[in-house]
């Protein structure tokens, strides 16, 4: 199967601490790809390294067989990249609906976007005219992922999809997930708690120290979980 | 009745300029989070461009408006933008206001150089102020052009903010800027727009005024901080609250106007100049009872970054300077000692900001107010004994102080900033201008008498400081132990209490320490140290006038203290240095006297590219000197031989400050050449390649990570594979 996204031999640091030492990864075209790691192994580093939020030091990103080293975050986005950040990426002060004109803005009528968002979230219809900073927790993630698929992405990025959300919230969220990668976009998630979503992945990947330390199906990993989070 | 709706037409006008001023405000706020201080200047000047091109080229009205509404201060606002206020991201509130405070004192300076001062200009209302009638009340197509406008302005940029992607985007981007990127949006873009629209509403109110009021470069420019007042009541955020404090504040205005006279208690003298201070004091009440955000939790982060002085250094530096004045003075003419004493007059006001400002994060636009407070209180009190007018000088400024801050404690930030400066110019326009009178029969008030009033020289001991060198020696001295003090300050348990302070309220609130203690205290002594610097340079100047204290004298004294690094001693020095400095150049080239006034504006406005200010650049590049005993003896050297020519007249005054000045930037490249060689054990362990023992957390900042750190390091964290990844 062809790789979508490709990452070759990143490095990457925040002034002189070094965070990412050579990060190799590929996510299939289609698939669900759960990227594992405990605090600080570099996985949101990793993420915004491929949005195009913090330029690598060495290495080379590649979505869909063309090198986007050096790309502008928006530029990604045009091209069908889409990052959802931790803790809830919405604007506080912005309208339901305004989040959708927002997605709305370069690529699709307003009413295919809001069709696309209000078919998966019903419950942000209801919610239309109100600002997302008055949104449950569940819901400003709903919002976050609606106007995340608005733009119909190839790629989409999860940064933490479960932070601060109930267990429950979490598997709905998850589900949504798998029917979304069903439908032919390629998911990578980022998450410390690996339960929920070793679920729905179709492969996983586990960080240490700004490395790649195991690749391989679910099913192949959760031996190897334990020893990348305590230590050998 | 009719009365009423006459007086009703004249608010609602004032108000619609108000509120497209204000409006403009607010949209540049919340798009880039810059509050702009200059906005007012800005409508000066656009006002300024249009009288000429409209009065004096003749030019048709509609086209001149264009010209100036459509592309001259758009083009502004996006140079302002790309040039200027782009480099600010992540920078403290108070750099923030510098740059926009020195933008205001440069544009006034410009304006005054372009369109000289005191000339006529004859200006005429839109239409030529035809009327017509409403319920037989006369309104002029003017006023009437103001409200037509004001409302399309509301609608326009209503529909902008919420119905266009750009301006959607816009606001996503104050909101959260990476993620806005994340959504195909370019915030860069959103904030030039911004920049120009709030430029052109900014002219377009200014050139409202004119047809209202003359062309006058520092009223126009203040003018437009009455509208400050609406965009607050508007919490600089929402634009239909900032139409309802406009209205406030327009109609507030006109009726004052219309009505005083009739009502008898407020007839009374000392009110006669209360309705300039009404919109300011508008202002300060609007901030006092806002809603204000809750204790932040997360510290704001910002790239500024002030080391503590050692006890050595401050003492050497204090020394040094004593010393200096001491010498240097002593080659001065009687004029020159003087403008050395009124440079330490102002080193010492300014150093009232190091612990307010530098140390505690919080920004007051009012400290020269305070030392005209201090000013007047050696006037009325040190008559007969000057020490004890110096005392009551600094316990009364400090309960002023005190009195200012207490309602003004949960402000912070810019809304603080705010709250000081309408204090200021209330002072300005209302208090400053009072005659005396007794407080309940109890005790006599006196400010300048509306006038000025003479200040007596402090004597200590019956050592007389009358002579301008004994002055100049007098406030240095002062100046060097209250350096030592706040040095003494910044070292001990309170400068740490408000350093955090400055960094996080929440995390010192669950520390259990008193906040509201805290601030009072550095309020009150803050405002202590401006009063004795005002009561020093009352005496100094022998006679005093409101002029001397006002707002915008006062703005200089903040930029400059900021621009040389408002957490140390040297900034403050800076500030006044660079003051005398500034009023010296013109006596030497008449030329430079117009261009003057614009120079610190341009000097503020650099800030933003080195937040940390000039002297910590300076302190950074003398290190090597400091370090290496050699150089500081060569350096010392060079400028004793230097005194000691001048002194016997082998040169003059000029190539005395040109050598000394060639001395000190040498040696620098002097101590390095010294330290280089490393084979003398003398030259100073701090010197050599190895450099001193660093803590572990200063490492990175003082000098780069090795291999060997790393290893520490993952040692102390307990990493047993972050050894084993070291060696691999």
């Amino acid at each position: 199967m062809e790789n979508l996204l490709e990452l070759r031999d990143i490095h990457a640091a925040y002034d002189q601490i070094q965070v990412l030492n050579g990060v190799d990864l590929a996510v299939p075209a289609g698939s669900v790809f759960a990227l594992l790691g405990a605090n600080g192994a570099g996985k949101t580093t990793t993420l915004r390294v491929i949005a195009g939020l913090h330029q690598p030091t060495s290495g080379e990103v590649v979505v869909a067989g063309r090198c986007v080293n050096g790309a502008h975050p928006e530029e990604l986005a045009r091209r069908g990249l889409c990052l959802i950040p931790e803790g809830r990426g919405i604007f506080p002060n912005l309208t339901v609906m305004e989040h959708l004109r927002m997605a709305a803005r370069s690529r699709l009528p307003l009413a295919e976007v809001e069709a696309i968002a209000f078919d998966r979230f019903p419950r942000l219809a209801e919610r239309r005219h109100q600002m997302a900073g008055t949104l449950s927790g569940g819901e400003q993630q709903m919002l976050a992922m609606a106007r995340g698929l608005a733009t119909k992405p190839a790629l989409l990025l999860l940064d933490e999809l479960s932070m601060g959300l109930a267990p429950l919230v979490v598997e709905s969220l998850y589900e949504v997930v798998a029917q979304i990668a069903s439908e032919g976009v390629s998911i990578l998630v980022v998450e410390q708690i690996a339960q929920t979503v070793l679920k729905v992945a179709d492969y996983a990947a586990v960080m240490v120290h700004g490395k790649v330390a195991k690749v391989g199906r679910p099913a192949d990993l959760e031996g190897e979980l334990s020893a990348a989070y305590f230590g050998t | 009745m009719d009365k009423l709706l006459t007086f009703s037409i004249t608010g609602l006008s004032l108000a619609a300029i108000y509120a497209i001023g204000a409006s403009g405000l607010v949209l540049t706020y919340t798009t880039t989070g810059i509050f702009n201080f200059a906005h007012g200047a800005i409508g000066m000047i656009g006002a300024f461009a249009y009288w000429q091109l409209r009065f004096d080229w003749g030019w048709p009205a509609p086209i001149a408006l264009a010209v100036v509404l459509v592309v001259m201060a758009p083009l502004f606002g996006v140079f302002l933008e790309a040039v200027i206020m782009r480099s600010l991201e992540g920078t403290s509130d108070a750099t923030k206001l510098v740059v926009s405070i020195s933008l205001l004192s440069g544009l006034i300076g410009l304006a005054n150089w372009i369109w000289q001062p005191g000339v006529q200009r004859p200006t005429s209302r839109f239409f030529q102020g035809s009327k017509f009638t409403v319920f037989g009340v006369f309104v002029s197509w003017h006023e009437a052009t103001a409200l037509l406008l004001a409302v399309g302005v509301a609608l326009a940029l209503r529909f902008l903010l919420h119905r266009t992607g750009i301006g959607i985007a816009m606001r996503a981007a104050v909101d959260d800027r990476d993620l806005a990127m994340l959504n195909g949006a370019r915030p860069n873009r959103g904030s030039m727009l911004a920049w120009a629209l709030g430029c052109s509403l900014a002219a377009l109110s200014g050139i409202l005024f004119v047809g209202t009021l003359g062309l006058e470069a520092g009223v126009l420019a203040l003018l437009i901080v009455n509208a400050y007042a609406a965009a607050i009541v508007g919490r600089l955020r929402s634009l239909p609250l900032t139409f309802v404090g406009a209205l406030i504040l327009g109609l507030g205005e006109a009726y004052w106007q219309g009505y005083r006279a009739d009502v008898s208690f407020l007839s009374g003298s000392n009110l006669s100049t209360f309705g300039s201070a009404i919109p300011v004091m508008i202002l300060f009440a609007v901030l006092l009872v806002l809603p204000n955000p809750r204790l932040k939790g997360r510290a704001a982060r910002s790239r500024e970054f002030f080391a503590a002085p050692s006890r050595g250094a401050a003492l050497a530096f204090s020394g040094v300077m004593v010393v200096g004045a001491y010498v240097i003075s002593g080659f001065m003419t009687r004029a020159h000692q003087i403008d050395l004493a009124e440079a330490f007059a102002f080193a010492i006001i300014a150093l009232s900001f190091v612990p307010l400002v530098g140390m505690a994060g919080r920004v007051s636009l009012c400290q020269l107010s305070f030392a005209g407070i201090g000013a007047v209180t050696m006037a009325h009190l040190g008559n007969e004994n000057s020490l004890r007018g110096l005392v009551a000088a600094v316990v009364i400024t400090a309960a002023v102080g005190a009195l200012v801050a207490l309602p003004a404690l949960r402000l912070s930030g810019i809304y603080l900033a705010l709250a000081t400066a309408a204090f200021a110019v209330a002072l300005d326009r209302w208090v400053f201008q009072l005659r005396s009178f007794e407080v309940f029969g109890l005790f006599p008030v006196k400010f300048f008498e509306a006038g000025s009033v003479s200040v007596n020289r402090v004597e200590v001991g019956g050592i007389s400081t009358a002579s301008p060198r004994a002055q100049a020696m007098l406030l240095s001295i002062v100046f060097a132990l209250l350096a030592l003090f706040v040095t003494w300050i910044r070292r001990n348990a309170f400068g740490r209490r408000l350093l955090a302070l400055k960094e996080s309220e929440a995390a010192c609130a669950t520390f259990g320490m008193n906040l509201t203690l805290a601030k009072l205290t550095v309020f009150a002594l803050a405002a202590g140290i401006a009063g004795l610097g005002g009561a020093l340079y009352g005496g100094l100047l022998q006679s005093v006038n409101p002029g001397h204290f006002s707002f915008v004298t006062g703005l200089p004294v903040f930029m400059l203290a900021v621009v040389g690094g408002i957490g140390s001693v040297g900034g403050a020095l800076n500030a006044g240095i660079g003051l005398a400095t500034l009023a010296v150049i013109p006596n030497l080239i008449p030329a430079l006297e117009k261009v003057m006034p614009v120079m610190p504006g341009l000097v503020g406005i650099g800030l933003g590219r080195n937040p940390s200010g000039g002297v910590q650049k300076m302190t950074e590049a003398f290190a090597p000197v400091r370090r290496s005993p050699r150089a500081l003896l060569a350096l010392t050297g060079a400028l004793a031989l230097l005194t000691v020519l001048r002194s016997i007249d082998v040169i003059g005054n000029w190539p005395y400050v040109l050598l000394a000045m060639a001395v000190a930037f040498a040696s620098p490249l002097v101590a390095t050449t010294l330290g280089g060689r490393g084979s003398d054990p003398a030259a100073g362990e701090g010197a050599g390649e190895d450099g001193e023992p660093i803590a572990l957390e200063w490492v990175g900042l003082l000098r780069p990570f090795t291999d060997d750190d790393r290893k520490s390091m993952d040692l102390s964290l307990g990493h047993s594979s972050g050894v084993s990844r070291g060696t691999a």
